[in-house]
């Protein structure tokens, strides 16, 4: 680490007030905070500060995303030969799917890294590491077959729409990851559903294999729940989907790191899962006898293997800055969530992916359910002063 | 294994399984100020029956009325102190709670 801090400290004077690159500063800043901690000291009451800042948070939600990233990449390699019936390596498989997203998650920082330090420098404030999380989600929100400029296209408009406009990191209210997921799915609808999940660039000498089909698990159970693939199949994650949010399993172990390292809020979590289970159950008692393969017939826990309900629970809805902040409104936030999801899939042909509109539509309601606990609350208070 | 001398409340560095160790304190920030993100840390540490995130929030934008209904009268900055500790922000909360009770009294 000692030449790299000295290399830092040589080019510094330039950087501060005054130097040569005086406006670059909050650039030069981030890299500095990103690579070193601050020698900053403290100056009021408080002498001695918890070790975990921001950069801490985001990297270890970065390190929670590995497991899921790591199997989209050899999930997209599986699809890819699976779908000319090739029998390949693990490894072939992996190293097919990295060089297929690798591309993306370049494009999507580097866009949005570039969106933040040209506002860093214009207005002048330190860049929150906000946009290290939130560059490596888009890509796992996305098909493989997604076209480059698209991914720079979301990236630009999650941080300008979703975040700078309102003052960046902490001010935004939606969850910008999923508000440029949602921007590329009603922008160009044609990219994102469809027969697009996976890869089809042709193999020399081999043919699709008969009876290939490109549909999700969410567009199946929709015709004839009883076509689906069985439950492990969906759990491990072998199936067509979004790169990062095939596996449940994957997303249970980020949960795990989250919950263990107090990052995201297990209550989030639990209640987006419970949610989704009750709704799905009421819709079992509901469904038609005489439709045995309708859609509100599919078992309420086949929700939670499904499409992206896990990564959706695991690591969209538990962003503090747009879910509901007080304790009792993140189990309301949550029970809404996993119950909205289950209705937009079951009810809306049209939009299978319900998690990613019910967590929007949750982030706008977020403020909303906040009001309610903290008006109860100041009412209680209140009474009791008034008792007093 | 790095991260074993640090002292957090949070789980983030792998001192949290380690209790018995000894700290390596000082003085240092840790960081540098962000806005509000972590939600829940707060709370942990205050034992009043208070929205501490909110009050602050009713103190920045100087809305007298809410801070009252929130509780500011029964507080004093060194009851925000391991709120100012915990803060993943780096934020100055008992700066925030003196600067809200000098305004009450002056507006008041």
């Amino acid at each position: 680490m000692k030449p790299l801090r000295r290399l830092v400290d040589s080019v510094k004077p330039h950087f501060v007030k005054g130097g040569r690159f005086e406006k670059l500063h909050p650039a030069f800043d981030a890299l500095e905070t990103f690579l070193f901690v601050p020698a900053e000291t403290t100056k009021n009451d408080v002498p001695v500060r918890d070790a975990i800042d921001l950069n801490r948070t985001m990297v270890t939600v970065i390190i929670a995303l590995v497991p899921t990233l790591l199997f989209g990449m050899w999930n997209v390699g599986h699809q890819h030969y699976r779908a000319f019936g090739m029998e390949v390596s693990m490894m072939d498989s992996f190293m097919f799917g990295f060089w297929k997203v690798l591309p993306i998650i370049i494009v999507s920082y580097a866009v949005g890294l570039g969106v933040e330090f040209v506002f860093a420098i214009t207005k002048g404030h330190p860049i929150s590491e906000g946009y290290l999380v939130t560059g490596l989600l888009i890509p796992l929100t996305l098909p493989v077959t997604i076209p480059l400029w698209m991914v720079g296209l979301a990236a630009i408009f999650c941080t300008l729409l979703g975040k700078e406009i309102f003052g960046g990191t902490g001010m935004n209210f939606m969850n910008p990851a999923l508000l440029a997921r949602a921007f590329l799915f009603f922008a160009f609808p044609a990219f994102m559903s469809g027969d697009i999940w996976t890869d089809l660039t042709p193999e020399a000498g081999h043919a699709l294999i008969d009876g290939y089909s490109g549909a999700t698990n969410l567009v199946t159970f929709d015709a004839n729940h009883t076509h689906l693939p069985s439950a492990a199949n969906m759990f491990w994650g072998f199936e067509q989907g979004s790169i990062g949010e095939t596996s449940v399993a994957a997303c249970l172990i980020g949960a795990f790191i989250l919950i263990a390292t107090g990052i995201g809020s297990w209550q989030i979590i639990v209640s987006c899962f419970a949610g989704a289970w009750l709704m799905g159950a009421f819709l079992n008692l509901v469904a038609p006898a005489d439709a045995p393969t309708h859609a509100l017939h599919t078992p309420a826990y086949y929700h939670w293997l499904m499409g992206g309900f896990a990564f959706g629970a695991v690591y969209m809805a538990t962003d503090p800055v747009s879910a509901a902040q007080t304790e009792t409104g993140k189990w309301i936030y949550g029970l809404l969530i996993g119950a909205f999801t289950v209705v937009l899939r079951v009810f809306n042909p049209a939009y299978p992916e319900g998690v990613m509109l019910s967590i929007l539509l949750m982030n706008v309601f977020a403020p909303l359910i906040d009001h309610i606990v903290v008006e109860r609350h100041i009412n209680r208070r209140m009474r009791v002063s008034a008792k007093g | 294994m790095p991260g074993l001398q640090k002292l957090s409340l949070s789980r983030t560095y792998f001192s949290w399984l380690f209790p018995k160790r000894s700290y390596e304190l000082d003085t240092n920030m840790h960081g540098e100020e962000r806005a509000f993100v972590m939600t829940g840390q707060y709370d942990k540490v205050l034992p009043m029956n208070i929205y501490p995130v909110f009050l602050l929030k009713a103190i920045l934008a100087r809305d007298i009325e809410r801070m009252e209904a929130l509780g500011i009268y029964e507080v004093s900055e060194e009851d925000f102190a391991l709120c100012e500790f915990v803060c993943t922000s780096k934020i100055d909360v008992q700066q925030i709670i003196s600067e809200g009770l000098k305004y009450i009294r002056e507006e008041g």
